[in-house]
């Protein structure tokens, strides 16, 4: 049996709303957030911590639900979770008592024979370089490693959409630039919509075909920057660096009212 | 009684080794194999200075004894106590005995692990249901298992299932408690992994929650087990014609305190030895949490 090749699905995001209920009051957690993510692009999300940027994602994988607004993915009302979204998470929420095979394995829900499932996993090892940790527990591996389990775990269902969550953020600096050349190799092997949230403004220019800003208290969208630049990008490129000043300046500008903001 | 506390033998209070988290770009600190001998030597050390303390202990009753500081008829001598094990055990009298007693605990045990393990997923996982019993099982745990048997006796005779169903209550409590509490550790971010992938409640159920409560079930039936075994000697102690229990109120009625010190230090050997046991399946079934606990690397 071969795998069926990934439909890379779209994104669209209207007018969402997002409050918590506390016990005496409603935070807002998003304010009128549109966007509209094309199939098989990269968008990265990049905002100080509580702009709602990790919320949203949760609303995108169904977790949570939108106050206001609508979420339609491949043209259909998102709901609750459904295997045409993946996610990874910033901890690779890996499970202790499984093998890399085993917790790999998990992430295929659905009717496969045994054979498929065997293969299917293999090539996702494959995928995300860790032949010879088939039978090792999370816990043997390092934190690299472990989000690379994470990562095939979530695309071995084949989803259209794949949402990241910070997936880098706990990796040591030189760690992180490996991982973010890895997203990348595998998001140009398997063309699957990918939306990325993180704080590092360089792993968003990166990454990004898009840069999708945002500001918090409420969260909103501040700014929206394509990213015309080929890949591989050269963080040391003038262009790469006018960008990244321009993000850079949105914060800044910021930072007088909201000190939060860490790099 | 049984509570939620985790008695850890003493060599797992010891601090981990190796740190479980070290990437492989950070240098490691010290190999392995540099660690084995002086692990070696370690742990001659704790078994010289674990046999040291029976042995002064001995050496100066057996000394006092022979002195005759001791009256015999009440406490024998060491030897004394060895000679009569010995011929107890050729007649196979002792092991009758303990293989009575053994098998009553083995299946009063079987019967309140398993009603415990399923009371506490009922428990673990329904809110309604933990609300209806909280109550009864307020009521209930705080019984001293000895308290039962005069009542058990009057339902169920004083045969054999007075015995078996004293000694299921007594299993029952520890594993119905931690089973609860692992059901509860449950790590919510692994349920949501779950309910992203899309799993149905049994996938859930048995390959999420189970596994990981699995090591706080295992500490609830080893100190089930060990309160199985106390209650059995109670039970038989009070009413019975064969087992350990019986042995000693046996040996008490004929003024025979070497054979009452047999059956006596029978039950500490063999409660040994079973603990010893599980510990050992404990090690084979969850190796992955040692490994998670940060105790063993390798795979």
């Amino acid at each position: 049996m071969t795998i069926s090749p990934t439909l890379a699905a779209d994104l669209e995001i209207r007018g969402i709303h997002k409050r918590f209920e506390l016990e005496q009051s409603a935070v807002e957690a998003l304010r009128g957030i549109d966007l509209t993510v094309r199939s098989g692009e990269f968008v990265s999300i990049v905002g100080g911590s509580g702009c709602g940027k990790s919320t949203l994602l949760r609303l995108l994988v169904g977790l949570e639900f939108p106050s206001e607004g609508t979420i339609r993915i491949g043209g259909k009302p998102a709901g609750g979770p459904s295997l045409q979204r993946g996610m990874v998470f910033q901890e690779p929420r890996l499970f202790p008592w499984q093998t890399v095979v085993e917790n790999i394995e998990f992430g295929i829900t659905g009717n496969l024979s045994k054979a498929a499932r065997r293969e299917t996993v293999r090539e996702h090892i494959e995928l995300v370089g860790l032949q010879g940790f088939e039978k090792a527990y999370p816990d043997q591996l390092s934190g690299g490693m472990k989000q690379r389990v994470s990562i095939a775990r979530a695309l071995v269902n084949r989803p259209g959409v794949l949402l990241l969550d910070e997936p880098f953020g706990a990796l040591d600096a030189l760690t992180r630039i490996t991982m973010q050349q890895e997203i990348l190799r595998i998001w140009e092997a398997e063309r699957t919509t990918m939306v990325l949230v993180t704080h590092d403004i360089d792993e968003a220019l990166v990454l990004g075909d898009r840069v999708v800003v945002m500001t918090p208290r409420p969260g909103t969208i501040h700014r929206i920057l394509d990213i015309d630049l080929p890949r591989p990008r050269d963080r040391t490129d003038p262009g790469f660096s006018s960008l990244r000043r321009a993000i850079y300046g949105e914060f800044f500008q910021q930072s007088e009212t909201s000190v939060e903001y860490q790099i | 009684m049984p509570t939620l506390e985790i008695a850890l033998p003493l060599e797992e209070q010891l601090p981990a080794q190796a740190g479980p988290e070290s990437d492989r770009a950070v240098p490691a600190t010290t190999p392995r194999r540099r660690i084995a001998p002086s692990k070696l030597l370690g742990r001659a050390r704790d078994a010289l200075l674990a046999l040291a303390f029976p042995v002064v202990v001995l050496s100066v009753w057996e000394f006092l004894a022979r002195r005759g500081s001791i009256n015999p008829s009440i406490l024998p001598s060491p030897t004394e106590i060895w000679s009569t094990f010995l011929d107890l055990m050729k007649t196979g009298e002792l092991e009758n005995h303990v293989r009575t007693s053994l098998l009553r605990v083995v299946e009063g045990f079987a019967v309140g692990a398993t009603l415990g393990v399923l009371a506490g997923f009922a428990i673990g996982l329904s809110a309604t249901v933990e609300k209806s019993l909280v109550l009864v099982t307020g009521l209930l745990r705080p019984i001293p298992i000895i308290a039962w048997v005069p009542v058990l006796i009057l339902w169920v005779g004083i045969d054999e299932a007075s015995k078996v169903t004293v000694i299921a209550i007594g299993s029952f409590w520890p594993v119905l408690l931690n089973s609860i509490h692992g059901i509860r550790g449950t790590d919510p971010k692994f349920l949501e992994v779950a309910r992203i992938l899309g799993k149905s409640k049994w996938t859930i159920l048995s390959k999420v929650i189970f596994p990981s409560a699995l090591p706080s079930i295992f500490t609830g039936l080893r100190i089930g087990v060990g309160i199985a075994w106390t209650s059995v000697i109670g039970a038989e102690l009070i009413a019975a014609s064969s087992g350990v229990g019986y042995l000693i109120m046996y040996a008490r009625e004929l003024s025979q305190p070497d054979v009452m010190l047999v059956g006596v230090f029978s039950i500490g050997i063999v409660g040994l030895t079973i603990d010893f046991l599980l510990r050992r399946i404990e090690r084979r079934v969850l190796r992955w949490n040692l490994v998670h606990q940060g105790k063993e690397r390798k795979p």
